[in-house]
């Protein structure tokens, strides 16, 4: 399997410095290596798990956090919306 | 007063029960022994203070009421704790011991913490941890090491470094952790305390900040294995917020603790005492089964051999859920928030200021993991089913298994370790993970003032029996002395 930085930091969201490349490589390519090992481990696909996990819970209505209390984290808010920059321009076109 | 800090939670009970000692008296000298070896331990990251005290003081009165109506009081009521720093406390910071979390603060509370305050248990303050519980050794928090109280030139192990340093420091007579693939049970070996990992849905993660939502669970980090069973009794149980929780309700695990070993069919896991292991815990490791065999138990070696590929699918899994979890730290809801242009340049400007380089590391191997190219994820969740069959089968004839925790002794702060060493770390660790089975970790010999930790791993719920078998192993080798 090829190792394709660019396109893994820009799916991350992540820029790599320079002077972190070669040190993102090799751990990259440890991994791989992790990944062809298990390439030769044996099949188990039928096996059930040893723990089995309960059904979901019924679907009821429930007293929700504060709106307030939710946005005192945000790092910026306009009546009472998380604020972000604007992904078009303001003359109406796309950016 | 300070004398208290060094009894056992059964002890400070009897204490506040019968008015020798408050809580706020009781909170104070913690707190007091919190100033005193901070400046050499720094297992903490906030110190609530003001909290802990109003706390206790509630503590006081609602004991005072109980009494005078003759009502049972609950079990830890007026005990204080502390708590990993992954775990949401309404008010108080929680980072994760991350530049990106730095000025949060929860508006609720976990699960975890609403039974421990309904419990009536002050909390004094929350512990360091590697950043995201990435790490073994607290060195990748991001804003300080925590050093081992048994000798603060080694590491306290990690991820749940803080809290296992501040139970051997008397900071607190117990601490929470969290479990991914060891980070409770491998602190607890290098500080000489008892860890226990529950079966995965034994405890809520409701308010866990998530590192591998498969694979990480809340457990307590205590003194003895009778405290950690009180603590996990406290805190086990379904929870409607966490529907992976598990319904069969959580029985007393105190009542069968002094029920001995005899008759106990335990497997000494041979692929766990190889080469891989220093010679002097695999010599350790192998005498706890002579000591439990005196007393009563029957000892064989077994066979897991799944045991290196569990390491791989590990690794492999808990990067692509790691990636997964840390995608909505992108400066918009909450977090850090960078100086940008556009809305891209906000997320990987928040992110690349955010987040540290192990963790931007794991990221970007989980984001390569689950990518189109690799077809590696679906591979990694067979492995993780071949590992829970190897189990699955051994407790046909076993009803428990015992290996190490970690195949080294505590290193010194600042030592590079090399990749494989890292990666070897969480070896014995990580099959009980992947299979989502209890394991507690405790503490079964002493080398030279250094602790040498023992594991033993149960089928699902059977968290009981691991703390009869790990309290019968204190009586006989006297390495615990009864309460004091």
């Amino acid at each position: 399997m090829q190792i394709n930085l660019e396109k893994i930091t820009a799916l991350s969201m992540l820029t790599v410095l320079p002077e972190e490349k070669d040190a993102i490589k090799y751990a990259l390519k440890s991994i791989v290596k992790k990944a062809d090992q298990l390439q030769k481990a044996k099949e188990n696909e039928k096996l059930k798990p040893c723990v089995s996990l309960e059904a979901l819970r019924p679907d009821k209505p429930a007293a929700s956090i504060d709106r307030k209390a939710m946005l005192a984290n945000a790092p910026a808010v306009k009546d009472g919306c998380f604020l972000v920059s604007p992904i078009w321009d303001t003359e109406g076109g796309s950016a | 007063m300070t004398y208290v800090i060094r009894f056992s939670i059964p002890a400070l009970r009897r204490l506040l029960l019968a008015g020798q000692v408050s809580s706020s008296e009781l909170t104070k000298a913690y707190i007091e022994n919190i100033r005193k070896t901070e400046p050499q331990v720094s297992a903490f990251l906030t110190v609530c203070e003001e909290r802990a005290l109003q706390d206790a003081e509630k503590a006081d009165r609602r004991l005072a009421m109980l009494q005078a109506e003759g009502k049972p009081v609950p079990s830890l009521l007026g005990i204080p704790m502390a708590v990993k720093d992954n775990i949401c406390t309404k008010g108080i910071a929680t980072t994760c011991a991350s530049r990106m979390l730095e000025h949060f603060t929860p508006p609720y509370d976990a699960t975890v913490i609403q039974k421990l305050s309904q419990n009536g248990s002050p909390l004094l303050g929350k512990l360091n941890m590697d950043e995201f519980g990435i790490g073994v050794s607290t060195e990748n928090s991001a804003f300080f090491s925590t050093k081992n109280p048994l000798d603060v030139t080694l590491v306290p192990g990690g991820s749940s470094g803080g809290s296992a340093a501040a139970v051997a420091a008397a900071q607190a007579p117990f601490a929470l952790g969290s479990d991914t693939g060891g980070s409770i049970r491998q602190p607890a070996a290098f500080c000489g305390v008892v860890g226990i990992n529950p079966t995965y849905g034994r405890v809520s993660r409701y308010g866990l900040a998530a590192y591998a939502s498969s694979l990480d669970q809340i457990g307590p980090l205590t003194k003895t294995v009778a405290e950690n069973a009180l603590i996990l009794e406290a805190i086990a149980g379904q929870d409607a917020k966490d529907v992976t929780t598990a319904q069969n309700k959580p029985f007393s695990y105190m009542t069968e603790l002094d029920q001995g070993v005899k008759g106990v069919r335990i497997g000494l896991i041979a692929e766990l005492l190889t080469g891989y292991v220093q010679e002097s815990i695999r010599a350790n490791v192998v005498s706890v089964g002579k000591v439990l065999e005196k007393a009563g138990a029957k000892l064989e070696f077994v066979s897991l051999p799944s045991v290196e590929d569990a390491l791989a699918a590990y690794t492999l899994l808990s990067c692509a859920e790691l990636a997964s979890n840390l995608a909505r730290f992108d400066g918009v809801r909450f977090g850090r928030r960078a100086s940008h242009d556009t809305l891209e340049s906000l997320y990987k400007n928040s992110r690349n200021e955010g987040l540290g380089t192990h963790v931007k590391q794991r990221i970007l191997a989980g984001t390569m993991i689950l990518s189109s190219d690799c077809n590696a994820y679906a591979k990694a969740l067979s492995v993780k089913k071949a590992v829970q069959s190897d189990f699955a089968k051994l407790f046909q004839d076993y009803d428990a298994l015992l290996c190490p925790v970690v195949p080294r002794m505590p290193f010194p702060l600042g030592t590079k370790l090399s990749e494989q060493e890292i990666y070897t770390m969480d070896l014995c660790t990580v099959p009980a993970s992947l299979a989502g089975l209890p394991a507690l970790s405790m503490p079964c010999a002493w080398e030279q003032g250094l602790p040498c930790g023992m594991q033993l791993i149960g089928p699902a719920f059977s968290e009981g029996l691991l703390y009869r078998i790990g309290r019968a192993f204190e009586r006989e080798s006297g390495l615990v002395k009864e309460d004091a």
